[in-house]
């Protein structure tokens, strides 16, 4: 047979009471949501259901963080040690509480944080993500797939530059990465055939840079890794603006010198007339890359 | 009385308003009536419970279930007591206040300025 209406008027709310039984030690249920009952009980004879309801949820928001420190074990949230011991197991109960109270106590100031934090944090990050939005991808095919490496020096809080040993060390423990390449930039003084000398910008780099970067030769070959054998000969990839701006589009007969020894050159031409530390990461997540 | 077994504001608070409790109605809601009608002090029962937990153990109050009814959703009562040593340590706490009072000038007419 149900309960008639009058009857559950004098119920505590069940979710408020539910809530503190899951929450209170077995020892305190009886008492502690009895003394409950029993205050709600006269209130709700004398004033109603309506008003006792509305004290017995305020006094369920003032009992949640005292009666869940109840449960923890004496000494653990200050209840013999005081405020220093609230810290032990790890939780801020202390910070929740005082949360809870400036929250009932100043509803307007809980507001404002709330709206500062919600406003604040979007409008810091906005600047940030407005420049990566903005920031030239590399001129590669699916360039996201591509990360660079760099060495910071934290003592200090500059970038370091890049060594050999750094490159090799990647090389061999980064997982991470599918391959990794390195590049340095520098200048080269070109003189051609036609007795023109002017500096241009180049890179010596690694060959794995061009599988990275997906660039194939137009002609001839890019770098391959007997390449990067000590004692081979060097190889010189042009890049096509030079081979049309300084080799007048000749790539027969070529010849570089580098100070005065002649290099063979295997005409190797790429649209892009530079190397980008680079690498392709699209077969095994991230990839790396490596600046020298 | 050893360093554990001072006496906080709040316990001494809860202690008196047992005191001035019968003893067959002295338990948490009425010593929390009591703590609000008489100190202006607006805790929370599981507050209440608490202080005298902490008073249990140091000895100050004893405890025992009382009888269930069916306003209290058939659940009993914890029924306290003020037991001899919680009276002493209320008076020590008391007597330690005022020397302290007089020591700092403060009874006696002593005003700022």
């Amino acid at each position: 047979m149900g309960d008639s209406p009058s009857q559950r008027c004098l119920r505590p709310p069940r979710v408020a009471e539910t809530t503190l039984l899951l929450l209170l030690p077995k020892l305190d249920r009886g008492p502690i949501l009895g003394d409950l009952a029993e205050e709600f009980t006269r209130r709700a004879l004398a004033d109603g259901g309506k008003v006792a309801r509305s004290w017995h949820w305020r006094q369920f928001v003032r009992a949640i963080v005292p009666a869940a420190r109840r449960r923890l074990p004496r000494g653990a949230t200050g209840r013999d040690g005081g405020i220093l011991n609230v810290t032990k197991m790890g939780f801020p109960w202390l910070d929740v509480k005082i949360g809870l109270r400036m929250l009932v106590k100043h509803p307007g100031l809980s507001l404002v944080a709330v709206f500062a934090l919600a406003v604040g944090i979007p409008v810091g990050v906005a600047p940030t993500r407005f420049v990566n939005a903005h920031e030239a991808p590399p001129p590669v095919d699916e360039s996201d797939r591509i990360q660079v490496l760099r060495s910071i020096d934290l003592v200090n809080s500059v970038v370091r530059p890049g060594s050999l040993y750094d490159f090799i060390l990647w090389r061999e423990t980064l997982t991470s990465f599918e391959s990794l390449g390195a590049s340095m930039d520098a200048v080269y003084n070109v003189i051609s055939e036609d007795g023109r000398a002017a500096p241009i910008e180049g890179a010596e780099v690694t060959a794995s840079m061009f599988d990275i970067l997906r660039v194939a030769p137009l002609r001839g070959r890019t770098l391959i890794a007997a390449d990067e054998v000590v004692g081979a000969p060097p190889v010189v990839v042009v890049g096509h603006d030079v081979w049309q701006s300084r080799l007048g589009s000749d790539l027969d007969g070529l010849l570089a010198r580098r100070g005065s020894e002649p290099q063979a050159d295997d005409s190797p031409l790429s649209s892009r007339s530079r190397a980008h530390p680079c690498a392709d990461r699209s077969r095994r997540g991230a990839r790396r890359s490596g600046d020298r | 009385m050893g360093r554990g077994d001072h006496l906080a504001t709040f316990e001494q608070l809860v202690l008196l308003a047992l005191l001035s409790l019968e003893e067959d109605v002295a338990y948490g809601m009425n010593i929390r009536h009591a703590l609000r009608d008489h100190a202006r002090r607006e805790a929370s029962v599981p507050t209440v419970y608490s202080a005298l937990d902490r008073l249990e153990s140091k000895g100050f109050v004893s405890s025992h279930l009382g009888q269930a009814t069916p306003e209290r959703g058939g659940r009993a009562k914890k029924l306290f007591r003020v037991e001899p040593a919680g009276v002493r340590a209320l008076q020590e706490a008391r007597e330690t206040l005022e020397a302290m009072w007089h020591v700092g000038g403060l009874v006696g007419g002593r005003s700022d300025g």
